[in-house]
């Protein structure tokens, strides 16, 4: 007896091809200028060649990689697939327990050592401090298999090398303590928790009275999908929760040419960033203003994790003024002289930063 | 354009096989032409204009050779200089220049010329075309579109398999055919062929990267797993190409000469060069071999030719020292082979799998050399220690995918239930893992 089939074999083949023709046709139709969850604009279509300067296919393969239709459900299926061969090492964010989390920073002590070196040189007479968090990977190690485990071991060594130095802030055992989690499961910042962690920290070695959580206006805005998330191209993944805080007294933010009577920008959950919602993103220079606070002016060289602790020192601080090197035309020094009467330093840089980030050493070497 | 690309798999391939299948028959050979050339410029548009001249050339060369039968070997002579020409300047002029350089302490001036995709390949064919005239294997082609399709028909066009004319002959010189059942046939091989491209070559070559940067960290374990995939990769990338090849023809009613089998399941290294890249081999053994004199003329001068025709296979595959010495080291290995292992009672008695074993690791050795990372053999040879714990991760990240691998390579053939579900699924895996990590150029192009 004849076997029955959905579809005679050869004429598969052919709807098979015209499926595929269709996703390149699709590709065209349904053209999107911007990707939301990779956070970044797509290609256009391509225009304008010569033969003699010809770049129409690459740019052709550019644009349909891009705009492939189903595209975030091809990547998915692809992370899916490496994550269950073994092969998560190729997401750049592994899956670890409930949380995604970045691969290890690749550096070495003397690396670092001599970035901070550099850093300390910069701030010559003026009281500095440094505060630079542990990965998320460090604090989930205990969840890892022994083989990954031994890779964070190694960042974990280099870390303690250096946050060991004079005038760093510990925070790693104050992490590892903690009863919550103090990292997001989906971005690579820490969340609420462990920014007033690194507060209470800070405050400690700063000789400041840390307030309670209660002493700040806390928001809660929303859900929010980070950058471990993005990266891994994984499909599935709980969504965290953005808790803001800031003081109850009135303060002034001034970057970008604005000046803004608040920190938290709760619309910003909506946008493709969401850790926006703290001061509206990363900016070249921030100053934020506080009558009340106790101390004078803190002048703060700093990455995003900052951003989240800014709204909790500002209670202190009369002026913070922080500069991000990555979006700062001037060098350290212009910034410096903005601040005035810096009474205070403080570098917050991830690891990866302090490590990796070449405008940090490009803005001192400036001066 | 290569095959593992979202221009090829999205626009051109549908588009392409389609076409020529719902286009009347006097308009197929036209099609499939215009097509290849779109398809071999399309990556730049000034090499057309050397494969039109390798085109033209060997056209008119065949109705030469055929015309004036008395000075056909002067003819043939000076048609091969022309073949050649081109490729000794894209491919070896600056490995000239370099060694020439070296030698005499010259500082000779010249650009490097950027490498035409597949200039290898076919020049290779031309010349087979027309030796196979002037022997009188083959009839010269009158018709330029049947000719033009031998040459340049796109789905060998830049990475084999080296199709020799007298393989075609009789396939161009019917009507098209386009039956449902090939067509079937030929896009399931192609869809195997893109996921060893896709999911098994491009992961191996990841890893061996990935290990190769930084040799002394990767240690004993590293270079030993990461060679093994370096072989993996050069196998299932080429492989893979094959099939993609060999699929792509037949769903366009031609069927070209196999190109690998089951090379790493070979008992010896003369049945390994059996079984790998079998259309290069047969064209050294057709076209230089055998005219050097084969082993008809005793043992002494039997080696020399081997020598010779492993000399030219090595200098084949790229214009360096490495490929020389690759090709010299399985000269010599195949030269002692035949004189002192094959058809001893010591070889037939030694078991099948340690006789595989010993072959591969032969071979192994010299990917070594292929690859040019001459410190993959210290490493080996446990001279930076065991690993280190990075390697280690990444050893055992790619440990599952290396055993796939090492499965499809080294044991018999499984027959899988649900093969009928096999090629869509490995087309949606292989778009997917194209879509998260672009696309890279095969292996082979450079060659």
């Amino acid at each position: 007896m004849k076997e029955k089939r959905f579809l005679p074999d050869g004429w598969a083949v052919y709807v098979g091809l015209a499926l595929l023709l269709l996703l390149g046709i699709g590709a065209f139709v349904f053209r999107q200028d911007f990707s939301f969850w990779e956070k970044r604009y797509l290609a256009e279509p391509p225009k304008n060649y010569s033969p003699v300067e010809w770049t129409l296919n690459d740019d052709l393969e550019t644009y349909l990689s891009d705009q492939l239709p189903f595209r975030r459900v091809f990547v998915a299926l692809d992370a899916q697939a490496q994550a269950l061969t073994g092969r998560a090492v190729q997401l750049g964010a592994w899956p670890t327990g409930d949380a995604i989390v970045e691969k290890p920073v690749e550096t070495d002590a003397d690396t670092l050592l001599r970035r901070v070196a550099a850093l300390r040189g910069f701030a010559g007479d003026t009281p500095c401090r440094f505060l630079t968090p542990p990965t998320a990977g460090m604090l989930k190690m205990g969840e890892m298999t022994a083989a990954r485990r031994a890779v964070y071991e190694l960042e974990a060594e280099t870390y303690d090398a250096v946050v060991r130095q004079e005038g760093f802030i510990p925070l790693r055992e104050a992490f590892e303590s903690s009863a919550e989690p103090v990292y997001y499961r989906t971005d690579h910042h820490w969340n609420f928790e462990g920014a007033y962690l690194a507060y209470r920290a800070y405050c400690e070695a700063a000789g400041l009275e840390p307030l309670e959580k209660d002493d700040f206006e806390i928001t809660d805005c929303g859900a929010f999908l980070g950058t471990t998330y993005t990266r891994s191209g994984l499909p599935f993944a709980k969504a965290d929760t953005l808790i803001c805080a800031e003081p109850k007294t009135p303060v002034t933010a001034r970057f970008d040419g604005e000046a803004y009577d608040h920190l938290i920008f709760p619309e910003e959950a909506e946008t493709y960033d969401g850790y926006a919602v703290y001061l509206k993103g990363n900016h070249g220079l921030l100053t934020v203003e506080n009558p009340a606070g106790e101390r004078g002016t803190l002048f703060l060289c700093k990455d995003s994790y900052a951003n989240s602790l800014i709204p909790f020192l500002s209670a202190h601080y009369r002026r913070i003024v922080a500069v991000d090197a990555r979006y700062y035309n001037g060098t350290f020094a212009d910034a410096l002289a903005e601040a005035g009467d810096a009474e205070e330093i403080l570098f917050l840089y991830s690891m990866d930063s302090l490590a990796n980030d070449t405008a940090v050493t490009r803005k001192l070497r400036a001066r | 354009m290569i095959f593992s690309s979202f221009t090829f798999l999205l626009l051109f391939m549908p588009v392409v096989l389609l076409g020529y299948r719902l286009l009347p028959e006097k308009a197929k050979r036209p099609f499939l032409l215009l097509s290849s050339l779109v398809f071999y410029g399309w990556g730049s548009p000034g090499w057309l204009l050397l494969l039109l001249y390798i085109m033209g050339l060997d056209y008119a060369g065949g109705l030469l050779i055929a015309r004036f039968g008395k000075r056909k070997k002067a003819i043939l002579a000076a048609l091969l200089v022309m073949n050649l020409l081109p490729l000794v300047y894209f491919k070896y002029a600056v490995f000239l220049r370099d060694t020439l350089d070296a030698v005499t302490g010259w500082r000779i001036r010249m650009d490097s010329p950027l490498l035409p995709a597949g200039i290898s390949f076919f020049t290779f064919q031309g010349i087979s075309y027309l030796i196979d005239v002037y022997r009188g294997d083959a009839r010269e082609q009158k018709n330029f579109v049947r000719f033009g399709v031998y040459l340049s028909l796109f789905p060998q066009l830049v990475a084999g398999p080296i199709v020799r004319y007298t393989d075609l002959e009789a396939q161009l010189n019917r009507p098209p055919q386009t039956d449902i059942a090939s067509a079937r046939l030929g896009m399931r091989r192609f869809a195997v062929g893109l996921g060893k491209k896709v999911l098994l070559a491009d992961a191996m070559g990841r890893f061996w990267k990935l290990m190769s940067a930084d040799l002394p960290a990767a240690g004993a374990l590293g270079a030993w797993l990461g060679l093994i995939a370096f072989s993996f990769q050069i196998f299932f990338d080429f492989s893979g190409y094959s099939d993609m090849a060999l699929g792509l023809g037949k769903a366009l009613g031609f069927t070209f000469p196999e190109n690998f089998d089951r090379p790493y399941r070979a008992l010896s290294l003369t049945e390994f060069w059996r079984r790998w890249h079998m259309s290069l081999t047969t064209w050294f053994r057709e076209y230089v071999y055998i005219p050097l004199g084969g082993n008809r003329r005793g043992e002494a001068r039997r080696n020399v030719n081997l020598m010779i025709v492993w000399a030219l296979t090595g200098l084949w595959h790229g214009a360096g020292w490495n490929f020389i010495l690759w090709g010299v080291y399985f000269g010599v290995l195949l030269i002692l082979e035949k004189k002192y292992v094959l058809g001893r009672p010591g070889f037939e008695r030694t078991p099948g799998w340690l006789r595989q074993a010993g072959t591969y690791l032969m071979v192994l050795i010299g990917w070594g050399f292929f690859a040019g990372k001459w410190a993959v053999f210290p490493a080996m040879a446990g001279m930076y220690g065991l690993t280190s714990p990075r390697a280690a991760l990444n050893c055992l990240s790619y440990l599952p995918i290396l055993l796939l691998c090492a499965g499809i390579s080294f044991l018999p053939k499984l027959s899988l239930p649900g093969r009928r579900f096999a090629a869509p699924i490995l087309m949606a895996l292989c778009l997917a893992a194209l879509a998260a990590q672009g696309y890279e150029p095969f292996v082979y192009f450079q060659f």
